[in-house]
């Protein structure tokens, strides 16, 4: 089962995304914040890492820095989440070797099609076409 | 120097004309002296020879005519021979004596016997005694002397004679002297006196009067002195009148070059003060821009840092809106995914129109700070070329959905080998999936919206982009007020229709932007259609392309 490390400090986000991909069939680790984050992916050794980026205590930035810094952890996927609109943010996350930056609110199948996506899994009839008009306002 | 010289002042003689009268009278003097004195002796001297010839022939023709008469010592025969002699009226004595000293005759015996008649010596035959001359004559007859004539001439008359001679020589000599005299005063007076002028007028012009002039009194050596002392003086004089005119001429020239220089040194100083006053002003009001600008700066700086603030406060608020938006939506997303349980039918229905609000509150939030950004001047557009066909595909594939919920038509209409437009295709994007969105928002079921894409009839620069509906039109008096910021909030329909009344607005903003227009035509109850345009990428641009960019932002847009 692959374990995935949700890093997010709104805590019912990041219990109805760790819900949502435990139905899907895959293992969460969930931490609050930054050093949280960062002290359970060194434990765990995740298959994938998901991190918002507005965080106390250090952003998702910080996380993924100290990350690819690992050997053990810097090949880790990791998909950044976040409601900020600051310009800048797309441009770092792909600096930072990012698979991608969702922003929130989020499509649920679009996430859950990336997540499969960085994790190398062929995508199934689950992942259906992404519809929502969110992104674009 | 003359004898004279002790008794007579100096002064006077160093006059020319002392001197030489000096002189003259001298040589006169001593001429008249010499004929004085030589003359009268000379005369003496011929007058006593004359008297001792005469008186020696007179002597030996008397002893001739009587020797023979005295041979026979016939004594009227004497007489007779003697009164030949007796007549010369000087004839003081006679005496005739035989070869024994006998006196035989005798004419004024007493006066030769006073005389002492025998005195002269044979030797010496005629000599003098005061007024007598005497003479002595042998009377010789055949060689044999028979008697002695002794003879005495009065000197008297002679005398007279030669005193009256002398008495004219003193009065000729004299009167050579007097008119020696008067000659050397008047040579003097002619000669010195204009000499003595032309000194008195040297003088005269020496000490400045330059006026005065030689008086030319004669044609002589001394006239042509005057004239030409005079002409000399003209000249002097003309030269020292040019001179002094030149001099005042000089002098009047360098009190105007003074005048002149203090002039223009004044000129100067009031240019220099001037310029001076101007400087300063200038600085002053380079010091007043500088402050200002400065001001300017600190404004801009406030106003900068009040925009990141406004900014920053909109971004943390739209975060702060969103995060609990998110969790809304996710857990309704969950259970609508039956992942807490199977539904029915009209907790689906709920549900999901729990799940639109959601996402019309995202896009609510998104409109917010997209025209905050805009308003703040941090929205800004990366335009690149980009296929248009390719952008209206995308959209209208995404907005599909939607319409087909609803039971509208939606198709697009694109002219063919149309160029690619230099834009930023997420903002275009926007602007086309906002007019959509009003669009269906607008348009009842059943109807149509038609997207059409083409070169705009108004310019070759620019695509044009219209977007169709046959939803029930705007009112003609609302047609010019839609793009204004926050029209709808206005409005009592914003209510009914949804939205904070941003996305004409902000799709405005992004038209314009890009440099493209945006407007609307509308027939109320049948329809509206909105029209923007886009700028052409036109070749010479093609060079600063990057399509490789456009593709990566192209799958950015899709994340």
């Amino acid at each position: 089962m692959k374990k995935i490390l949700i890093v997010e400090d709104d805590k019912k986000i990041a219990l109805a995304l760790g819900v949502r991909l435990r139905k899907n069939g895959y293992q969460t680790i969930l931490a609050n914040d930054a050093l949280e984050g960062t002290a359970l992916a060194v434990k765990h050794q995740p298959d994938l890492v998901i991190l918002d980026i507005m965080m106390p205590l250090g952003g998702g930035f910080s996380v993924a820095e100290r990350l690819l810094n690992l050997p053990a952890l810097a090949t880790v996927p990791v998909i950044f989440i976040t409601a900020s609109k600051k310009p800048g943010l797309k441009e770092k996350a792909k600096e930072l070797g990012a698979v991608c930056l969702i922003e929130k609110p989020y499509d649920s199948e679009k996430l859950l099609s990336i997540v499969r996506l960085a994790l190398g899994e062929t995508v199934d009839q689950h992942a259906g076409q992404p519809s929502s008009p969110s992104d674009h306002s | 120097m003359s004898p004279f010289s002790a008794f007579i002042p100096k002064a006077w003689f160093s006059s020319i004309r002392t001197k030489l009268t000096t002189l003259i009278t001298f040589l006169i003097g001593g001429i008249s002296l010499f004929i004085f004195i030589y003359f009268p002796s000379r005369l003496e001297e011929q007058a006593i020879n004359a008297i001792a010839a005469k008186a020696q022939s007179i002597t030996e023709m008397t002893a001739f005519s009587v020797s023979s008469a005295l041979f026979f010592e016939d004594i009227e025969s004497i007489e007779e021979a003697l009164e030949g002699t007796k007549r010369n009226k000087d004839l003081i004595y006679i005496v005739i004596l035989d070869d024994s000293g006998r006196i035989i005759d005798a004419f004024d015996k007493v006066r030769a016997e006073q005389a002492n008649f025998i005195q002269p010596e044979d030797n010496n035959r005629v000599s003098r005694d005061g007024m007598i001359y005497k003479a002595m004559a042998p009377i010789i007859l055949n060689d044999r002397k028979i008697g002695q004539l002794y003879l005495g001439l009065s000197l008297t008359k002679l005398r007279t004679q030669v005193s009256r001679s002398k008495t004219a020589i003193a009065s000729v000599s004299m009167l050579i002297f007097v008119i020696g005299i008067v000659a050397v005063f008047g040579i003097s007076s002619l000669v010195i006196r204009p000499l003595t002028h032309m000194v008195k007028i040297v003088k005269q012009i020496s000490d400045g009067d330059m006026k005065k002039r030689a008086s030319v009194s004669s044609h002589d050596e001394v006239g042509h002195l005057a004239s030409s002392f005079n002409m000399m003086v003209d000249n002097l004089q003309r030269e020292m009148d040019e001179r002094r005119r030149a001099e005042e001429e000089l002098k009047k020239h360098r009190d105007h070059l003074e005048e002149l220089v203090e002039e223009r040194t004044a000129e100067l100083t009031t240019a220099n003060q001037k310029l001076i006053r101007e400087i300063t002003e200038r600085k002053l009001a380079e010091a007043r821009l500088a402050e200002r600008t400065m001001q300017l700066q600190r404004t801009n700086k406030d106003l900068l840092r009040k925009n990141e603030e406004i900014e920053s406060f909109y971004h943390t608020v739209s975060h702060e809106l969103k995060t609990p938006l998110t969790s809304a939506r996710e857990y309704v997303s969950l259970v609508l995914d039956k992942l807490a349980g199977p539904l029915t039918s009209e907790q689906r229905e709920f549900l999901e129109t729990s799940m639109e609000s959601c996402d019309q509150m995202t896009l609510c939030i998104n409109d917010l700070l997209d025209a905050t950004r805009l308003q703040t001047g941090k929205l800004a557009v990366n335009p690149h070329p980009f296929s248009m066909d390719k952008l209206v595909q995308r959209v209208v594939a995404l907005m599909a959905p939607a319409a087909e919920d609803k039971g509208i038509s939606l198709q697009h209409v694109i002219e063919p080998d149309l160029p690619d437009v230099l834009i930023d295709e997420k903002r275009v994007a926007q602007v086309l999936t906002n007019l959509l969105d009003n669009a269906l928002k607008f348009t009842p079921e059943g109807g149509e919206i038609v997207v059409k894409i083409g070169n705009s009839p108004r310019s070759l620069e620019f695509v044009l982009v219209s977007v169709s509906d046959t939803g029930r039109g705007i009112e003609p008096d609302r047609l010019g007020r839609i793009f204004d910021r926050l029209y709808q909030v206005k409005e009592s329909d914003s209510m009914t229709q949804g939205g904070l009344g941003l996305g004409l607005s902000i799709c405005q903003e992004l038209v314009g932007l890009h440099g493209g227009e945006i407007w609307a035509e509308s027939q109320p109850g049948k329809g509206s259609t909105f029209f923007f345009t886009v700028p052409k990428h036109l070749p010479r641009e093609m060079v600063t392309s990057g399509t490789e960019k456009g593709g990566e932002n192209e799958k950015d847009s899709d994340s």
